[in-house]
């Protein structure tokens, strides 16, 4: 994670980063729902289709994407391995005791293509806009302000700490700490996440009395937003229009 | 495999997972202080952070869940806390999904409240490694009741998903051992070292 940078592609200029985020939030969801509810091959294809082309409009490098989705798809596997052979259904082929159904391979197919759809347009959700601008497009929609709140602080302490456990590992290993599969290095490390536990607890109150001190009451403003341009309106309208179509196949 | 992907679960499911959610994120951040925000948000940070660690078993590896430290630590917030970490895992990481974030939340965010739940109760024990003692048991408790609701919700989807459910259990059953003594050996050491930190501590920092 630590080189890991998820706004690296948030400022392209595509027709997606321009799109007003709450409209975008609003489109992408639904036509997540709705591959993901698909109940055949055919509307879970067509959405993966949906998914790959807004990707390439996004114009975000595929090596990228690639990295980003390694991990829906290891999740993925292993019902996609099992499922065909442990549905009944029509025998496709059979070795010994195993034998693969048509169901099953039906089934595996479904989840994994309706998996790495859904995983795409959540990609592009989060990827073309500063994680603060889309989750304060969620709050302009109704999300609370204290979980608002919650999100931007988690967000940016995550990343912070995540370096600090880092230099706490690296520390560790100098006075010759190994890893092994004992109750030793269970112990050594639940040491080590108390004491990160405690600092964390420790730097918020600073954090917390720095933000006191520079008139915090409670809730961080947002600005105002205009309306929705005529491209936006466009631009949802497409999407919404493939979802629908995707639902009523 | 505790995460459930996209494009599992039927719709009613992901409804159900929803409607709870938002009921529990009520209780969860009810009559919430300004004070609270950064600290309920850094003890996320910091349990998302360790959560990504991982512990040699064998030649496999395996990372924690620590939903019992996020109860024990943050009570009735732990919930919120849960919430939060799973949304930006789904976003950034992509482990889970958004239409599965309900469910998946309930997984784990459920056992978080039993396990401050269970970890009210060590007031009744006389003993120096009470903490320590109770920690393990919410910790260890806490993972297995999120490794037994995936497996049930697996279990509704029909008989083909028996074997996967099964196996559910059996590859986090390692994990429930490894997380109740992390989360022991964790709790005794902040009971010793900050008190005030664990839920219903000395000034009360979460409200029960």
């Amino acid at each position: 994670m630590s080189h890991f940078d998820p706004e690296k592609h948030s400022c392209l200029g595509s027709a997606i980063h321009s799109w007003d985020p709450r409209a975008k939030i609003v489109s992408l969801l639904v036509l997540i729902f709705a591959i993901a509810l698909a109940g055949s091959i055919l509307p879970a294809l067509a959405g993966l289709c949906v998914s790959i082309s807004l990707v390439l409009i996004s114009r975000i490098p595929l090596a990228h994407v690639a990295g980003f989705m390694k991990w829906p798809v290891i999740f993925l596997l292993p019902l996609a391995l099992f499922l065909p052979f442990t549905t009944e259904g029509d025998c496709l082929y059979s070795f010994q005791f195993l034998s693969v159904s048509r169901q099953g391979l039906f089934f595996s197919l479904l989840y994994l293509t309706r998996g790495v759809a859904a995983a795409l347009l959540a990609l592009l959700i989060v990827g073309t806009a500063p994680f603060t601008v889309t989750i304060k497009a969620l709050q302009e929609m109704g999300l609370p302000a204290s979980l608002t709140q919650i999100f931007l602080f988690a967000y940016r302490y995550v990343f912070l700490l995540n370096e600090e456990f880092s230099i706490m590992s690296r520390s560790l290993q100098c006075k010759g700490f190994v890893r092994r599969s004992d109750l030793k290095t269970a112990r050594t490390l639940a040491m080590a996440f108390a004491m990160l536990l405690i600092r964390s607890y420790e730097r918020s109150l600073a954090v917390y009395n720095a933000m006191l001190s520079r008139g915090y009451r409670g809730d961080i403003p947002i600005p105002g937003r205009n309306g929705l341009a005529a491209s936006d309106l466009f631009k949802s309208l497409l999407v919404l229009g493939a979802a629908f179509s995707i639902m009523a196949k | 495999m505790v995460h459930i992907s996209d494009g599992v679960l039927p719709g009613p499911m992901l409804a159900a997972g929803f409607i709870l959610t938002a009921i529990l994120l009520y209780y969860s951040l009810k009559e919430i202080k300004a004070e609270e925000i950064a600290k309920i948000s850094l003890i996320t940070a910091a349990l998302f952070v360790a959560s990504l660690v991982h512990f040699p078993i064998g030649p496999t590896s395996v990372h924690l869940i620590l939903n019992g430290l996020a109860g024990i630590l943050l009570g009735r917030r732990a919930f919120a806390g849960v919430f939060v970490a799973l949304t930006l895992q789904a976003l950034f990481f992509q482990h889970g999904g958004l239409t599965s974030l309900g469910v998946n939340a309930l997984n784990i965010g459920l056992p978080a409240l039993l396990a401050w739940q269970l970890f009210e109760y060590r007031k009744n024990l006389a003993s120096p490694r009470r903490e320590t003692i109770f920690g393990a048991m919410a910790g260890g408790m806490a993972v297995l009741a999120s490794v037994l609701m995936v497996s049930l919700e697996l279990l509704t989807m029909g008989e083909a998903f028996k074997e996967i459910s099964v196996l559910v259990i059996g590859v986090h059953l390692p994990v429930v051992v490894l997380e109740s003594v992390v989360a022991g050996a964790a709790t005794g050491f902040l009971a010793n070292v900050k008190p005030e930190m664990l839920a219903g501590g000395n000034n009360g920092s979460f409200p029960r």
